[in-house]
């Protein structure tokens, strides 16, 4: 086809769009934080179904303790399901709603376990939407239990709330001087308007306004605490975890619920230790909490081939019992939780036709939002509208332009022609049509561009891509995922609460080594996390390489910090303890290394080695602790573009893993050798 | 790890009783036949021998409907409830629950502590119990009484022996009005001590109330 001249505005906006980067290179909205992609969203494109999610979320804050339900959100690969999820998590507000993305399933653990650690890291964390629920969940409790305290206190006690500012104001207090007394109890009932009131506070100024000591506020919330609250387990952990909100809420003092959700609850007194799993209570006191200031909890799984999908026929279908068993149990035993899973559309009606009756029925359990009938899933569509797509190439272009002179004559559709949207719109997938656009982006671009598309189906996809440039692609993945976590560990957002995490993200790297064969001189008969004892500090990833059943090494993130570093070292020399023995040598991972080891650590490590157990710690570092916590993410993000690349792709991310793990994986060989073994 | 079956245990949510809103959001106690406020310091409400009081109770807005269905008063010695209870709308369109609360006479000089509870029913959450400290002043007129009798009357005896007998005679009754009229000024006397004697007692009772109940 001829090409007539293009007018002078449109080869300045071409040139313009030649100093950037290609806008449709990004595919999805990976998460809150990641504003590239959010960027280019397009509200209107899945607004029906992010509609329908809300509605759902809106549901359980009605009421917090609804039945817990799985909701499917199933399309096609590539029709934008992590995109939604992305931009679900940054369209809500973070103070809302519990929204926490799991990014693995528990293997060893118990499920009630395995989500009370998510929502204990989720709070937890330094930065982000679970560091503002923190706060927003900490000054709405605490104003709550502040109002409900002085409520609940006669009005001669109340006067005892604000210091009399001199002896004239305390005698008029003694003596009932009403002009003295009036006083102060207007500024009390002031202040509890205030914090009854559904605007979030700036708690410690508002007392301070009112007059009431930050530390006698504390009390007065721990003493209705205590007259309150039942003396059974419940009634214990309520205490504790709301004075600890309290003391972050009002003094900003953040330790002691840091040590009581790591660590602290387990010090139970007997009466509360004797009454069966803490782990389980705690997780009831929280949830508790949320119900009680109408905060609804979501937990989302994405990409679920990540989660089910293996080489291997029998660990498949294995993995896949394993997650719907633990889907149901959490259903069954966690009320108040919406579960929502981004799942391919054929890989779950695969997952349900291989279950039994009982599993599908509670995972396949029909649901009814406001003015719809019941259905079972949310679907994603299965084509991309003309409408939405000229929406979504406007929304990655014109940021380019910027404010280009003489841009307003240019189509929607600019660099784009007509012809070239009348094959995309057959396309069945939104990846597919962004990797059309990337191609035909590129082509528009260079001088000598033809002036149509003609490659209508699949001309950009992974399956034309030669291996060096997958190399490429996938290695800017994983300097992404890897940047992320190490943002994570240096925001300081990896704490002890992510122990069970880190065992799990090495346990994915490990099968990874095991199902490639790329484990070399090291490889172990089997390797597998070990829980043991302490419900959050006892998991060790034991490699046995004599054979399935023999003492092997145990490998631990070391991660507890202050008061709990002794407890987590003991709870990881206690794998000394088992009977028959599983560990022959133990390898603690620690950012600062050797240094941990002082103080009562040191007293431990002593003895322990004393005992004649081969115990090293070495020193991880961020770089390292990223690497680990990069890896599973980073094979997540890059499923859906492995299958079809074929054989060439499973190379390509070999060679990556292998790049990026080597070093790491070379230590890990060294650590198999006791030092007794290398003195001979 | 398995399914959670009906054997399992699984987990059973409730509102936590710290959170709960028990408590009423105003308790306001009124004097029936003037209208104001009865004074309030650290030893409590005080309120008048003899006298009746409104008890206004609002209970806390709830996100349960109905959630307070009965309010009631239990009253400790020297005060009276008659038990019944009316209801009021105020201008919110909120339901404001009024008790009548009486204080019984009191013989004693000195004011004497005590206690009323409300006690709101729940529907949800069963019964909750507000305990008030109060504090019941005798009347002046008691306090007078008192004085008059503790004061004036040893004070006027051997006066009135001196003006009515002489030597274990009764003197004649001029001679009495004579000498009466002569005490005129010991009667302002003893009349004035007798007024500071009441207001004494009453203030006693203040000091005791402000140091010892007060902290």
């Amino acid at each position: 086809m001829p090409t007539s001249p293009e007018p002078e505005y449109q080869l300045a906006a071409i040139e313009r769009l030649r100093q950037a980067e290609n806008p449709f290179i990004l595919y999805v909205a990976s998460g809150a934080e990641d504003d590239e992609c959010q960027r280019f969203d397009v509200p209107a494109f899945l607004a029906q179904q992010r509609a329908d999610i809300e509605s759902i979320i809106d549901l359980y804050r009605l009421k917090p303790d609804r039945v817990s339900h799985v909701f499917p959100i199933v399309g096609d690969a590539g029709t934008g399901k992590t995109h939604l999820l992305g931009t679900l998590r940054r369209d809500l507000n973070a103070a809302r709603q519990l929204f926490i993305v799991a990014d693995s399933f528990p293997g060893q653990q118990e499920p009630t376990d395995f989500f009370l650690w998510q929502v204990v890291g989720s709070l937890l964390a330094r930065s982000g939407p679970g560091a503002q629920m923190l706060t927003h969940l900490s000054r709405r409790l605490t104003s709550r239990l502040l109002v409900e305290a002085v409520r609940r206190l006669d009005p001669s006690a109340r006067l005892g709330l604000i210091p009399p500012q001199g002896y004239w104001d305390g005698l008029g207090r003694r003596l009932g001087l009403r002009s003295v007394v009036d006083a102060v109890l207007r500024k009390i009932d002031d202040l509890l308007e205030t914090c009854d009131g559904a605007k979030l506070l700036d708690l410690p100024g508002v007392c301070h306004g009112a007059g009431l000591p930050l530390d006698l506020a504390c009390q007065t919330i721990e003493e209705h605490l205590e007259k309150s609250e039942a003396l059974d387990a419940n009634g214990w952990l309520r205490r504790r975890l709301f004075a600890g909100f309290a003391r972050l809420a009002l003094q900003g003092d953040r330790e002691d619920l840091e040590d009581f959700l790591t660590n602290g609850f387990t010090e139970a007194p007997g009466h509360v230790a004797g009454t069966g799993s803490l782990t389980k209570k705690l997780l009831t006191v929280l949830l508790e909490a949320f119900g009680a200031i109408n905060v609804p909890v979501i937990l989302a799984f994405d990409q679920l081939e990540d989660f089910l999908r293996s080489g291997s026929m029998e660990l498949e279908k294995e993995r896949k019992q394993n997650f719907c068993r633990g889907l149901v149990a959490l259903v069954n035993g966690v009320p108040g939780l919406c579960i929502l899973l981004f799942a391919e559309r054929g890989l779950w009606n695969e997952v349900l036709g291989s279950l039994d009756r009982y599993l599908t029925d509670r995972l396949a359990r029909p649901f009814s939002l406001p003015g719809q009938g019941p259905r079972e899933r949310i679907d994603l569509p299965d084509r991309i509208t003309r409408s939405d797509l000229v929406a979504l190439i406007r929304a990655r272009v014109q940021p380019t332009l910027g404010d280009l002179e003489g841009k307003d004559p240019l189509p929607d559709i600019f660099p784009f022609a007509e012809t070239d949207l009348d094959h995309l719109v057959e396309q069945t997938s939104l990846r597919g049509c962004l990797q059309q656009l990337s191609k035909r982006y590129g082509e528009r671009l260079t001088p000598a561009a033809p002036p149509v598309i003609v490659s209508p189906v699949g001309g950009a996809g992974p399956d034309d891509a030669f291996p060096g440039e997958l190399h490429e692609r996938w290695t800017q993945r994983w300097y992404y995922h890897r940047s992320r976590a190490l943002a994570r560990i240096r925001a300081d957002e990896i704490s002890a609460a992510d122990i069970p995490a880190v065992a799990e993200a090495v346990q994915v790297w490990l099968d990874y080594l095991t199902e490639h064969s790329l484990a070399g001189p090291a490889q172990w008969a089997k390797a597998e996390v070990r829980q043991h004892g302490h419900e959050l500090f006892g998991y060790v990833n034991l490699l046995r390489f004599e054979g399935p059943r023999s003492a092997g090494l145990g490998i631990g993130a070391w991660l507890a910090e202050g008061k709990h570093r002794p407890k987590d070292l003991e709870a990881k020399l206690a794998f000394f303890e088992i009977k028959p023995a599983v560990l022959r040598n133990l390898v603690l991972l620690r950012r600062d290394g050797q240094e941990a080891v002082s103080g009562v650590s040191k007293d431990l490590f002593e003895a322990a080695i004393g005992k004649g157990k081969d115990i090293r710690v070495e020193s991880l570092s961020d770089g390292d602790l990223a690497v680990i916590l990069a890896l599973p993410q980073w094979l997540k993000a890059i499923g859906p573009d492995l299958e079809p690349a074929g054989l060439a792709g499973r190379e390509v991310v070999n060679a990556i893993v292998q790049e990026r793990t080597g070093a790491l994986l070379e230590r890990l060989q060294s650590w198999r050798v006791t030092p007794a073994e290398a003195a001979q | 790890m398995t399914a959670t079956t009906a054997d399992e245990e699984a987990i059973q949510l409730s509102h936590p009783s710290s959170l709960r809103r028990l408590a009423p959001e105003a308790i306001v106690v009124q004097s029936i036949k003037r209208g104001d406020r009865p004074h309030v310091s650290l030893g409590g409400i005080h309120l008048r021998a003899r006298k009746k009081y409104w008890v206004r109770v609002l209970p806390q807005r709830d996100e349960f409907e109905d959630a307070t269905h009965h309010v009631g008063l239990v009253v400790d010695e020297h005060l009276r409830s008659p038990g019944h209870t009316q209801e009021s709308l105020r201008e919110d369109g909120r339901k404001e629950h009024v008790l009548t609360l009486g204080c019984a006479a009191l013989f004693r000089p000195f004011p004497v502590r005590t206690s009323f509870s409300v006690v709101l029913r729940h529907t949800r959450w069963g019964d909750y119990n507000q305990s008030i400290p109060v504090v019941v002043w005798p009347s002046l007129w008691n306090q007078l009484a008192w004085a008059f009798t503790c004061l004036f009357v040893p004070l006027w005896m051997p006066r009135l022996a001196d003006v009515c007998f002489y030597d274990g005679h009764l003197r004649p009754s001029a001679v009495m009005l004579d000498k009466l009229r002569d005490s005129q000024e010991f009667l302002v006397i003893t009349a004035a001590v007798t007024l500071a004697g009441a207001y004494l007692v009453r203030l006693l009772g203040w000091a005791a109330h402000a140091f010892i109940y007060g902290d």
